[in-house]
């Protein structure tokens, strides 16, 4: 600082020296141009004198025969008028003087002038001359002479015209030589004074001849330090006047020249050094405080900057909790040894995140009521902070707190309410350090900041889970609320969006009930994900499920699907699949646009693909013929529909993904349909996690009404009383005799090879028959958990085998980890007699 | 012999018929087929009715099968007996048993 402070008058002291250069510059070049302006002004008055004489001159006449005329006609001229106070006289071609306006005694006509310098000029050269001070022969005063040539008849030079001034009334007369100033003076050309300060009456020489050499090798300039008769240290500014070889003085003393720019800078280097002076005082003063400030300048730096990172990383934060978090979190960095945060809910304080507080004191102090007596509770009803800085003066103020006060060393405690944007109070902030007087001005600050954060960010945590919500339910409005309900068919589905950022992406499902008591069961998928995609995926399946009432095939339904798909922005190459089924007949009919093939699971556990009905998917390319396929599905079977996030994975080949689908599917063909969509998801998956969107949707034909479900060891005499319960279920139903003995048969051998071969003789096993009806139909599944298969296998099985296929109209049987199912199905015929 | 079935032996030496009424599964086709093999050991032809089952699966075709063995080992000659739409007929001729063992719609009783 004092540098500076030195700097700065360093500085000043330049300018201000060069502020006086300055001024003593141009005062210096004031004065010189009064020179000049004093010498255009000698030189007017001689050239106009000259002038004068010269017209006088050009009258004819002068000659020394003539000089009484000669003398009239120069007083007639009145030559003081005209500044020739000492009068205008002739010269012959000689250098004697006839004639003048002033009177000559007569005894001294003709006057010898021949010694005059001028006269002697003027008849060698012919050219008008002015002379240097002279003395007057007759008026015995200093003058100055001009003079012109005369010329007679011949025009011949014959004289010399003469005009002469006394220097001592020259300064009265001729003021304006001077501009009225006592300081110009008019030297002649041996340094003679012409016009002095003062009526010149003697010849004088002011200046040294070297001094004057000077200013007539210079022509004009100024001179300083000059000492001599104008007086010691003389500032001389000159000019020559060429016409009359004058030169022109102006002299003053430096005082009078430089005092303005010499004050100027005296006094401006005094309050220079007084600023300095005072400076300098000051300095040591300011020093201090200039290093307190620049501390505190850096704190709130690092302040701002902790306060900054903090608000970053709590905005992208989604939650309530994870906001609160993040918030004691950061406090506990700053070595704080505990921190809570409460918001208000219902007339209660709830807390929201906590920080080195015990389980105990959490527990505690989960909930508090508002009206509590504590600084958590008391912030929020005043709006105002609460600190303490020692445990003395916590418990003092809350006595009731001593206990979780000691545990927690509550020495520096603050407790701030936390607020919205709008000032809103919504809960408070409540920090402790186990060390008394922790917080200082610093820090209370960066609490304060973290306080007004948490409090914004908590408010925007919670207006963002709102809106989360609200955006998750309008993502799941475009999905169907639910499956129908049917009491012939069972349903399940489960859902994968494959944007992180989305709960429903591109892929959808509807299920309907048709006017003519068939369902449709649709699954579809638009290409890609994201946003752009659920939007398509929304309005292409309200389109379908506005559609499908009016539409007699699945088939139809696909068309007309096309014609609207083209107007929905990413509605093209959408792939769908459409099912109509006939709950109570079991009659499929199906279409498929592009989309993966339904999977088609017996009730026997065996599975294939639908490979039927297949197209292009939509608008690829428009107006393609669609098919439709047909299947009977048997009761108890079930339909897999899926999207190709299921089976396409970029390191597979959608045919293994196919055979693993139908493989697991089949492994799980027992299960309900919404275990089997949730367990299908998961094991297809199970590797590695979905690139795309999947959904998954399963149908199963329930049999209309079960007429039996008997679990039975597998005995040989458990075979009897079973087709005496059949005997009685078939005239319940009213089977026709027909019927009856085939279903009795064929349903005997498939538990005759339960009995025969299921299991190792030693065991004991069971076998399951269910058995039911549907209105045209019987359907009888026999199942048992055994592996053991005799060694007759084959032969025996094989005649059971075609016994079974031969008087069923459905066999099938499959033999999976958990044991043999056989499914029969016996189309009735309803219309004979009985 | 449970009470699912019962077999009666009529006839002459020459001839006997084995007539099996009610019901034959996996629980009683063994026991009958001992019953009729030890019967009818010695007797050169063997005419096993059917005509009277109310029902009979597979276990009754292996019971005819075994007979059929067995009657070419003794050089006696079986016949099976089992009208049209009788339970067992349906299955014998599902089970194309004519090609190893006549089947009559009925039989003369002695001859």
């Amino acid at each position: 600082v004092t540098a500076a402070i030195l700097a700065v008058a360093v500085a000043g002291g330049i300018v201000a020296w060069r502020g006086y250069q300055s001024t003593r510059a141009s005062a210096l070049r004031e004065i010189q141009q009064q020179a000049t302006a004093a010498a255009r002004n000698a030189d007017t008055f001689v050239s106009d004198r000259l002038a004068l004489l010269s017209t006088l001159a050009s009258a004819r006449g002068y000659s020394a025969t003539q000089r009484g005329s000669i003398d009239r006609f120069l007083v007639r001229i009145n030559p003081t008028a005209h500044g020739f106070s000492a009068g205008i006289g002739w010269i012959d071609a000689r250098g004697y003087l006839w004639a003048a306006s002033i009177p000559i005694p007569a005894r001294l006509i003709p006057i010898d002038a021949r010694s005059r310098q001028y006269v002697r000029d003027l008849l060698r050269t012919g050219t008008r001359q002015v002379s240097g001070v002279l003395f007057a022969q007759i008026l015995r005063v200093p003058v100055i002479v001009m003079s012109v040539p005369t010329y007679g008849s011949d025009r011949r030079l014959n004289g010399i015209l003469t005009g002469s001034t006394e220097l001592g009334r020259l300064e009265q007369s001729e003021r304006a030589l001077r501009f009225g100033s006592t300081s110009v003076r008019i030297l002649d050309s041996t340094g003679h004074l012409v016009i002095g300060n003062a009526p010149v009456t003697s010849i004088t020489t002011p200046l040294a001849p070297s001094q004057l050499a000077l200013m007539h090798s210079r022509r004009a300039g100024v001179l300083q330090h000059v000492s001599g008769a104008l007086g010691d240290n003389r500032v001389i500014a000159f000019a020559s006047v060429p016409i009359a070889n004058w030169t022109v003085l102006v002299d003053v003393s430096p005082g009078a020249l430089f005092g303005d720019a010499r004050q100027k800078l005296e006094i401006e280097l005094a309050a220079l050094l007084a600023v300095v002076i005072l400076s300098l005082i000051g300095a040591g003063l300011m020093a201090r405080q200039l290093g307190n400030s620049l501390e505190r300048e850096r704190e709130a730096r690092l302040r701002t900057e902790l306060l900054e990172a903090h608000a970053t990383r709590v905005a992208a934060l989604p939650s309530v909790p994870a906001v609160a978090g993040a918030t004691v979190d950061t406090l506990a960095s700053l070595g704080l040894a505990t921190a809570a945060i409460y918001l208000v809910r219902d007339k209660q304080l709830d807390l929201i995140a906590a920080r080195g507080v015990s389980d105990r004191v959490r527990d505690l102090t989960a909930h508090l009521p508002a009206e509590a007596d504590t600084p958590v509770a008391e912030v929020i009803r005043t709006g105002a902070p609460i600190q303490t800085n020692t445990i003395e003066e916590f418990t003092a103020r809350y006595p009731h707190l001593r206990g979780v006060a000691q545990e927690l060393r509550f020495n520096s405690t603050i407790a701030m309410p936390l607020k919205t944007v709008d000032g809103r109070t919504i809960g408070s902030l409540r920090v402790s350090a186990t060390e008394p007087q922790w917080l200082d001005e610093g820090r209370r600050a960066l609490l304060f900041g973290l306080a007004a954060e948490c409090g914004v960010a908590l408010e925007r945590a919670r207006l963002l889970e709102q809106e989360h919500q609200i955006a998750s339910q309008l993502q799941h409005s475009l999905l169907p609320d639910q499956l129908i309900t049917h009491e012939r068919l069972s349903l399940g589905c489960s859902y994968y969006a494959g944007d992180p950022s989305l709960e429903v992406g591109g892929d959808w499902y509807e299920t309907l009930h048709l006017p003519d008591g068939r369902v449709a069961i649709t699954v579809g998928d638009v290409v890609g994900h994201g946003l752009a995609a659920t939007m398509a995926m929304g309005r292409l399946r309200a389109t379908l499920a506005a559609l499908a009432p009016t539409c007699i095939s699945p088939a139809e339904l696909i068309n007309r699907l096309e014609v609207f798909a083209e107007q929905i922005p990413g509605g093209a190459s959408s792939t769908v699949t459409c099912a109509f089924i006939h709950p109570e007949t079991g009659q499929l009919a199906y279409a498929s646009a592009g989309h993966p093939p339904i999977l088609a699971i017996e009730p026997s556990g065996s599975a294939r693909f639908l490979e039927r009905g297949r197209s292009w998917p939509l608008t690829f390319p428009a107006g393609q013929e669609r098919y439709d396929a047909y299947e009977t599905l048997t009761p108890g079977s079930a339909l897999l529909f899926y999207s190709d996030g299921l089976i396409e994975r970029r390191r597979d080949r959608v045919d293994d993904r196919l055979s693993r689908l139908r493989e697991t599917a089949k492994a799980l063909a027992h299960r309900e349909p919404q275990q089997l969509c949730d367990e299908l998801l998961a094991r297809m998956t199970a590797d590695a996690p979905p690139e795309d969107d999947i959904v998954i949707l399963a149908v199963k034909l329930l049999p209309a009404v079960q007429l039996l479900d008997a679990r039975l060891p597998a005995e040989p005499s458990q075979l009897a009383p079973l087709r005496s319960r059949l005997r009685e279920l078939m005239d319940q139903e009213m089977i026709a005799v027909a019927d009856r003995e085939r279903i009795m048969l064929a349903l005997g051998e498939a538990c005759a090879n339960v009995v025969k071969h299921a299991y190792d003789p030693q065991q004991q096993g069971e076998m399951r028959v269910t058995i039911s009806r549907e209105d045209h139909a019987l359907l009888a599944v026999v199942a048992d958990q055994g592996r053991w298969r005799s060694p007759r296998l084959e032969s025996d099985c094989g005649r059971g085998t075609l016994i079974m296929r031969e008087l069923s109209n459905s066999f099938d049987r499959t033999h999976v980890a958990s044991g043999t199912s056989v499914s029969l199905r016996f189309d009735l015929d309803t219309d004979q007699e009985l | 012999v449970s009470d699912l079935a019962t077999l009666s032996i009529s006839g002459s030496s020459e001839q006997l018929v084995a007539e099996i009424a009610g019901e034959i599964d996996l629980s009683n086709a063994s026991s009958l087929e001992w019953q009729i093999t030890e019967a009818t050991a010695d007797c050169p032809a063997l005419i096993v009715d059917l005509s009277a089952l109310t029902y009979m699966d597979s276990a009754g075709v292996n019971l005819i099968r075994n007979l059929a063995t067995q009657a070419i080992d003794r050089g006696q000659a079986l016949r099976i007996v089992a009208p049209s739409d009788s339970p067992a007929r349906v299955l014998l001729d599902l089970m194309s048993i004519q090609a190893t063992v006549p089947v009559d719609e009925s039989y003369e009783p002695a001859v």
